[in-house]
């Protein structure tokens, strides 16, 4: 990772390999000299950075990953069934090792005015609208600002619904080299619009790939998008994710964030309630098993008064994993009639599991309702003896008690069908496999 | 609640009540900061050569840090060079042997902030090590503690007089390297109180101290030291006032106490230094370390502290809880008005198995002040079956004021259970309403509201602090309300 500064140039030049050859476009070259110009001054961020106090991303830091993807795969369709979801009809975007795959993809772009296309193909349509993103402090959306490779555009126009749900699949396969892929999501919605979109980033065997994702929302007034966001990467891969959100007037963002997969796994939310009427809903389960670790930092701006937000974080940590959590909500001056409510509850199944949680306030307006709450523990001893004294063994009662408490966080998303997707992902990791069809019944 | 500006200027036009300046001879030496003021002040006091050598060594730590800059605070830099760090009333050369021969122009002030010693002293049964400045001029109630081999007194008398105990304990809960403040007090530390209760003795009363900022120019350091032997019990009462002054004064203060065995540490304080005036000039900069060390078994240190005063108050009260079974308590009302800044709270490291602790803590924040929670609840991998409860709860009044919460919760051991809630609100206007349509008047009601919001801390404080606890608090908000 070190020699990122020094591979740019040569990066900048490669125009086979990236598929954003388009480098006549100004705003691109400038987000990307902008991007790198950041990351050469500061650098990688160590444990001395408040914000990455939990979380040492060293090991990042000594490998090497190579930019260059090759288009070569043996994917088939057949191969991503495992992660689609039964009786959900979707609009299916591929990215295998970063690249997009157009024979296993859909694209929309109609008459109405809303473009669903890869970010290559979209660019090369000759759209000159300037996709920028402000990086601010966030090193690692630097990182993708100055490599941003592919990726997926929705925009939707004013007053158009679209019915089906949008399906990212961003695969990772175990290639020789370690790879990098640096994905850019654009997402806007128009005025009253409204969308579903539901990213997944899976691997096809122990891939080791660095995946540095940054999603873009812009979600104007009186709109409305339910985002989700399922990251199961191998246990070798790491995953590094900036999510920016803003929203215009009476708008509404709801955000699912599950985090099973990736050896690190890093997310960071910011959200601007820049108007008023604006809602915003961030929910999140983090499982970690070995010695996975797993970060999710948010950060709510309140800048307008009459604005709303949630935040609902639960993790389960098991053998030596580690979970951090930092929830920050901001009410700026003047920002007046503010709601807003932080929960992180943890749950720590061994020994060994750490938990790092800081759910923090900073309230400059004084007509405000803010509440957090944080959790940490264990099992209830006595809700396992209710169990126990009811004749289910104690394994069984251990996995049921602990899928309720993270079926919790997946009873808030409205798509039935990822719902059950997602309790059949977390049965598979809570008990042992002779149990997961008796669960299931429980169920 | 409507914010009506003029009614703030109305808190703003309130003096400071305990502001004057008593005019007493001082002895100080000329401001600024090196080895030999070092040596001068260890000189002075007569102290043994290895309290010195500790005191330079602290100072050569401390030249190697850097002014901390992380707290939610802002203030312009302190110059170091520009204070003087010694000033000890004159009268110390023939030092009064009882309240009588007290030089009367102290009593005097004292009456002024209304604490009359000797009747506070006999009324309260308390004993007062009153330090004016940095030197103790009275000590009271000595004998009923000596009696039960209780040793209370100024710190340096207690090197004097007890360098062992002084030696055995000194800088083991917070060590010279500690931060950057506790590094220059331990360098340039006056004097203080020090206080040891011997195994099985629970103290015949509550001690006290009352500290005060006199002489311009002279940061105060003040050093504590409270030893609770095994099976000891004692409360410690600790209050602060100071005259009005335009420019900053640097407070430093380390507070270390020591529980053994089966023993149980109540301090409890209330600060009301002077905080700025309506513009924010002026007023104490509170920069203290205060650390309670669980070590024994079985033991118990309750922090309890009512922060009302100074421009800018840095302070996180803490407890390591090495001992088995051994409980750690933080109770705290921090006010700030006008411009005053707070950034406090507490940290509680769990260490030993079983141990428990609890934080309470209650912010208020009023006029363009800042006020911030910081906390740390560490549970480490040998805490088997710790348990933590934490409750922050920040009340706004007036729409220029920030509530800041920053808990840090790290657990590394499964069995212990860590529970944190806050809350941040500005004063219920159902409340307000239902009080103002009985005719209570908004001022009464604001106080009334604003008293059951600190309920929870003020029950832990000893009677007559808690009655002036109130007090403080209404008398901090006067016209806070529009």
């Amino acid at each position: 990772m070190e020699s990122l500064v020094s591979k740019f140039e040569q990066f900048l030049e490669t125009e086979d390999n990236v598929t954003l050859s388009n480098n006549s476009l100004d705003w691109l070259t400038n987000a990307r000299k902008k991007g790198i110009a950041h990351f050469a001054k500061v650098g990688l961020p160590t444990p001395r950075d408040e914000h990455w106090k939990y979380t040492n991303v060293a090991p990042i830091k000594k490998k090497e990953f190579s930019l260059t993807n090759t288009k070569e795969h043996d994917v088939k369709a057949a191969d991503l069934d495992v992660f689609r979801f039964k009786n959900l009809e979707t609009i299916e975007l591929v990215f295998i090792n970063g690249l997009f795959c157009s024979a296993l993809s859909s694209t929309v772009s109609d008459e109405r005015g809303i473009v669903l296309n890869n970010l290559s193909s979209w660019l090369a349509e000759g759209h000159q609208q300037d996709l920028t993103v402000d990086a601010g402090d966030y090193v690692f959306a630097s990182l993708n600002n100055a490599f941003m490779s592919d990726g997926a555009v929705l925009h939707v126009a004013d007053n158009e619904l679209l019915e089906k749900p949008v399906h990212l699949i961003f695969v990772a396969t175990d290639t020789e080299q370690a790879t990098m892929t640096y994905p850019r999501i654009d997402i806007r919605l128009g005025k009253n619009a409204e969308a579903k979109l539901i990213e997944s980033y899976v691997s096809l065997g122990e891939a080791k790939n660095l995946t540095n994702v940054l999603t873009n929302i812009i979600a104007d007034e009186n709109s409305q998008l339910e985002h989700y966001r399922i990251q199961e990467e191998s246990d070798a891969a790491y995953h590094l994710a900036n999510i920016f959100i803003e929203q215009k007037k009476d708008s509404r963002v709801t955000s699912h964030s599950v985090s099973l997969g990736s050896a690190i796994a890093r997310v960071d939310a910011k959200v601007n309630l820049s108007e008023t009427g604006t809602e915003n809903i961030l929910n999140g389960l983090f499982l970690g098993k070995g010695r996975q670790h797993t970060d999710h930092h948010l950060l709510v701006h309140h800048l307008s008064p009459h604005t709303r937000s949630e935040e609902y974080f639960k993790g389960i940590l098991d053998n030596a994993s580690r979970g951090v959590f930092n929830g920050k909500v901001v009410v700026h001056k003047d920002a007046q009639k503010i709601e807003a409510i932080q929960s992180n509850k943890n749950l720590l199944l061994s020994p060994n599991a750490e938990v790092d949680t800081k759910p923090e306030l900073e309230i400059y307006a004084d007509d405000v309702k803010c509440a957090h709450g944080a959790t940490i523990g264990r099992l209830s001893d006595t809700e396992l003896f209710y169990l126990r004294s009811r004749g289910i063994s104690e394994e069984k009662a251990r996995a049921l008690l602990t899928f309720a408490f993270a079926d919790d966080v997946v009873n808030r998303m409205s798509l039935v069908p990822v719902r059950e997707y997602l309790e059949r992902k977390l049965i598979g990791q809570l008990s042992s496999s002779d149990q997961i069809d008796d669960l299931k019944d429980l169920i | 609640m409507s914010t009506n500006p003029e009614e703030f200027d109305s808190i703003a036009g309130k003096e400071y009540k305990a502001g004057f300046v008593t005019d007493v001879e001082t002895d100080t030496v000329p401001p600024g900061l090196n080895e030999d003021v070092i040596r001068l002040i260890s000189a002075k006091k007569e102290e043994p050569e290895w309290l010195l050598e500790w005191r330079l060594k602290a100072y050569q730590h401390w030249l190697t840090l850097e002014e901390p800059t992380w707290p939610n605070v802002h203030y312009p830099p302190v110059d170091f060079q520009a204070s003087s760090y010694y000033s000890a009333p004159k009268s110390k050369e023939d030092a009064p042997k009882s309240l009588d021969e007290v030089d009367p122009k102290l009593l005097e002030t004292y009456e002024k902030l209304g604490i009359p010693l000797r009747e506070h002293a006999k009324l309260a049964g308390v004993a007062v090590d009153a330090v004016f400045d940095s030197v103790s001029v009275a000590t009271t109630f000595k004998k009923k503690l000596s009696d039960v081999g209780v040793i209370f007194g100024s710190f340096s008398d207690a090197v004097k007089n007890h360098p062992e105990l002084v030696k055995k304990y000194l800088g083991t809960v917070v060590p010279i390297t500690d931060n950057f403040y506790a590094a220059l007090n331990s360098a340039v530390f006056t004097d203080g109180s020090f206080c040891y209760i011997p195994k099985g003795v629970r103290c015949p009363m509550e001690l006290s101290t009352y500290f005060r900022i006199n002489a311009s120019n002279t940061g105060q350091f003040e050093r504590t030291l409270i030893v609770a032997d095994e099976g000891s019990h004692v409360s410690y009462l600790e209050g602060c006032t100071a005259p009005m002054r335009d420019e900053n004064q640097l407070h430093a203060a380390v507070v270390e106490l020591v529980a053994l065995d089966d023993s149980e540490i109540k301090y409890s304080t209330v600060q009301n230094w002077y905080p700025g005036d309506e513009n924010g000039v002026g007023g104490i900069y509170n920069f203290v370390t205060k650390r309670a060390d669980c070590r024994g078994k079985n033991s118990k240190v309750s922090w309890t502290q009512v922060e009302t005063g100074s421009a800018i108050t840095w302070k996180y009260p803490s407890c390591i809880l090495k001992g088995e079974n051994s409980v750690g308590e933080f109770y705290s009302v921090a006010l700030t008005n006008n411009y005053q800044q707070a950034d406090t709270g507490t940290k509680m490291i769990h260490l030993g198995k079983n141990t428990r602790s609890t934080i309470i803590s209650k912010g208020i924040s009023a006029g363009r002040a800042q006020n911030s929670y910081r906390g740390l609840v560490k549970i480490t991998k040998g805490a088997e079956g710790s348990r933590n409860f934490t409750q922050c709860d920040s009340l706004l009044i007036g729409d220029k004021c920030g509530a800041h919460t920053f808990p840090y919760i790290e657990v590394k051991n499964q069995s212990a259970q860590v529970e944190h809630e806050a809350s941040t609100s500005k004063i219920d206007e159902d409340q307000l309403f239902y009080c103002r349509q009985r005719g209570i008047s908004e001022e009464d009601a604001v106080n009334m509201i604003v008293n059951g919001f600190c309920k929870e801390v003020f029950k832990e404080l000893p009677m007559e602090f808690a009655v002036e606890a109130q007090k403080l608090l209404a008398v901090s908000l006067e016209g806070a309300v529009g």
